[in-house]
């Protein structure tokens, strides 16, 4: 697969294993995971710095907030699309989720092949391809 | 010259000679006793009138010789069964030689004056009955009482010889109500009756007249078991009619010749009336008295539950909200005496906490309006309480009123907020512990796919593809039991059919492989649909993986359906180029088909059958039976 180095993914994700999963398979479908952090504080940091063309949102991190709280934050500085990937199907976690407007909330566990359309839908509108 | 005397007396007289044969006869004498026209002079008195008893003939013997007997007033019952009253005087006559030549009788007929005192007599005696009902009528309280002592007044005060009144039943019948003067035959006309037989007077009665005269009885009133009682009676009988009432009858029996009296007849309807009035007042006043009881015992019955009801009740005025009346239940619950509830408000008592009193009577709408609220009560302790009062807005002695029955339910809220707590924990970790697991089986994915990644053996990655896809359907079994809130049970149906589109989805057969489902809604056990899960993600594995092959274009088609025995079928076909040359029999297919054939066979304990064909057909059949209800 050939990199595409310009679409900057930002990867929230408390736990060493999923997150070096993700990493691996984005990879491995010519994605780069520009930063990975493992609270929702250092995401909006990284956000802020980063300005991301993607952010993928664990929603139970370590840290004080949450993922959900983390977007909210993140989006009231700037429109960043937002994936949201957790264990949790709970459907008022997934409204509370959805009121922040994400581009998708994928349960965990889950496929790469189902993450990949959304990157690849951003990476053709963004040109970055 | 006395023979002339004799005859042009006022008088009745006759002058017999020594053997009672007539000598001379007045007129008078003639025209009452009937002898007008006969030749009675030298006939025997005695030929003249055989009836004439041996009283009179000893009267006569006596002035013969020589008394003077005498009489005021005496009956002389005549042969046609009538009685003559006469005043009369026998006394001896003297002949010339001064011996008793005979006997003059003098008699006066009285039998008018008689009649007439007799009737004075009746009517006074009928004014006295009338006088002592009007009486009865201001005491009686009951029907049974004023008929009985109305008869008994009636006959005692020797106004009538009988009385007795009866009342209209149901069915056109008769009920004997009251009577005085019948004797045994009182017996007998109640239950003649009570058969059903209705003397004439009653029919008679019946067809609107107020008043019916007898004369004769015996002739006239049939076969009435009183029509013969006594030989020459007349009878009256009347309506009992008030207020377009008809109560029944009033019969009485009396002397022919006061029957049939005008001013008799008036009398006795003026006791009719009287009677009649007192039967609509007593009837209108039973009623009142039974409402009156009846609001009595409604009174008592509402005094003793109020009382004695272990639920709080309080009676508040709607206006100020003054208690008027609490129980003992009600002191009880809020500590205060129930002394000092009373005459104040609730709101001076601070009974209630955040009650917005004028709404809740505006909710009420008026009287005979109720609603349940829950309120917060304030102890004199100072203790709260929660409590479920039940509201009405009623009238008492005229006055607005609210009446509340209060449930405390203080300790049931605690109970449902600590078991809403302990709900909403178990969510909690419920909720975290399907985190976890589902956590977990994206970390395991990774693992395996990180060491794959690596290893040197080229078949590994396709190995730990097939297990992610296993533990993605067994994550699918957790959401389909999370997602019904059952954490025992999941359609079968649903989750087939979801897992289907999945594997379809993540195969790369394009659009080139159709799905076509027929699932029945078929609930299973999480021990049942966790197995099933990796018998048909393998099977679609396999048929995704293998049947159409170079591009080639087909159709997976799923079935599921139960009977009401229990049983299971499940059916898993596709028209792609079969097993045959690959894994064309069990002891040489793949690891993957042995561990479906054990799963199905061991731990379902059911069975499963491969169909080559035009493609490759599974039916698999199971129960789910093997495993109690866990949850």
């Amino acid at each position: 697969m050939s990199p595409r180095p310009s679409l900057r993914v930002l990867l929230v994700e408390d736990e060493i294993v999923i997150g070096l999963y993700l990493k691996a398979e984005l990879e491995s479908a010519g994605y780069r995971v520009s930063r990975w952090v493992a609270s929702g504080e250092a995401g909006i940091q990284a956000a802020a710095e980063l300005k991301p063309d993607l952010i993928l949102m664990d929603i139970r991190l370590s840290g004080g907030i949450d993922g959900i709280e983390a977007a909210r934050r993140i989006h009231t500085a700037a429109a960043t699309p937002i994936v949201f990937i957790s264990g949790y199907q709970d459907p008022s976690i997934k409204e509370a989720a959805a009121a922040v407007g994400p581009l998708a909330y994928l349960c965990k566990p889950f496929r790469i092949g189902d993450l990949l359309p959304y990157l690849d839908g951003l990476a053709s509108t963004s040109g970055k391809v | 010259m006395l023979g002339l005397f004799i005859q042009q007396a006022p008088a009745a007289l006759a002058m017999f000679d020594l053997k009672m044969r007539y000598l001379s006869v007045s007129q008078r004498w003639l025209e009452d006793y009937g002898l007008l026209g006969r030749e009675i002079l030298g006939n025997s008195h005695y030929e003249i009138f055989p009836e004439i008893g041996e009283a009179w003939k000893a009267v006569h013997r006596r002035a013969l010789q020589g008394e003077v007997v005498r009489a005021e007033e005496e009956g002389f019952t005549r042969a046609d069964g009538s009685v003559q009253w006469l005043r009369w005087e026998v006394r001896p006559w003297l002949g010339s030689d001064g011996r008793i030549g005979g006997i003059v009788i003098f008699s006066e007929d009285i039998s008018r004056y008689k009649t007439a005192e007799a009737r004075e007599r009746h009517l006074s005696s009928v004014l006295r009955a009338i006088r002592s009902i009007n009486q009865l009528i201001s005491r009686a309280r009951d029907r049974s009482s004023l008929l009985n002592e109305a008869c008994a007044i009636l006959t005692e005060s020797r106004g009538y010889l009988s009385a007795w009144v009866g009342l209209w039943q149901a069915g056109a019948r008769v009920a004997l109500a009251a009577s005085a003067g019948l004797g045994d035959q009182a017996v007998a006309l109640a239950a003649r009756l009570e058969l059903g037989s209705c003397p004439q007077c009653c029919r008679e009665l019946a067809e609107g007249p107020a008043l019916i005269l007898h004369r004769d009885t015996r002739a006239e009133c049939g076969s009435c078991i009183l029509a013969d009682r006594i030989p020459g009676n007349g009878s009256l009988a009347g309506a009992l009619r008030q207020g377009g009432r008809d109560y029944g009858l009033l019969v009485v029996s009396l002397p022919s010749i006061l029957a049939a009296d005008p001013e008799e007849q008036a009398l006795f309807q003026e006791v009719l009336g009287d009677l009649s009035i007192a039967l609509h007042a007593l009837e209108g006043e039973s009623v009142s008295v039974r409402a009156e009881e009846d609001l009595r015992l409604s009174e008592r019955r509402f005094s003793t539950i109020f009382h004695s009801s272990l639920a709080p009740i309080g009676i508040s005025r709607l206006r100020d909200g003054t208690f008027l009346d609490v129980n003992e239940a009600f002191v009880e619950l809020f500590g205060h005496p129930r002394e000092v509830i009373l005459g104040q408000s609730a709101a001076a008592l601070n009974l209630w906490e955040g009650l917005d009193r004028r709404a809740m009577i505006e909710e009420l709408g008026g009287r005979g309006g109720r609603g349940n609220y829950e309120m917060t009560g304030l102890r004199k302790d100072g203790r709260t309480l929660s409590l479920l009062a039940s509201m009405a807005q009623i009238e008492v002695d005229g006055e607005e009123c609210l009446l509340g029955i209060l449930t405390d339910i203080t300790e049931r809220k605690l109970a449902e907020a600590e078991l809403h707590q302990a709900l909403e924990e178990k969510e909690s970790l419920l909720r975290e512990l399907y985190h976890r697991t589902r956590n977990n089986m994206l970390a395991i994915m990774g693992m395996m796919s990180l060491r794959a990644s690596t290893h040197p053996d080229a078949s590994i990655p396709r190995f730990v593809e097939d297990i992610s896809e296993r533990i993605l359907s067994m994550a699918l079994v957790h959401e389909k039991l999370y997602q019904f809130r059952n954490l025992s049970r999941i359609d079968l149906g649903d989750f087939l059919a979801e897992l289907a589109r999945q594997e379809l989805g993540r195969a790369s057969v394009g659009g080139r492989v159709g799905l076509e489902l027929s699932l029945e809604e078929v609930p299973v056990l999480i021990d049942t649909a966790m197995p099933m899960a990796i018998v048909v993600g393998e099977l679609l594995t396999n048929a995704l993986r293998h049947a159409f092959p170079g591009g080639r274009q087909g159709k997976i088609s799923l079935a599921l359906s139960h009977s009401d025995s229990g049983q299971i079928r499940l059916s898993l076909s596709d028209d792609g180029i079969g097993l045959a040359g690959k894994d064309g029999d069990r002891a040489g297919s793949a690891y993957g088909l042995s561990m479906i054939y054990a799963i199905v066979e061991q731990q379902l304990q059911g069975s499963i059958v491969r169909l080559q064909g035009l493609g490759t057909k599974y039916i698999i059949t199971f129960r789910d039976d093997l495993y109690k209800e866990r949850v």
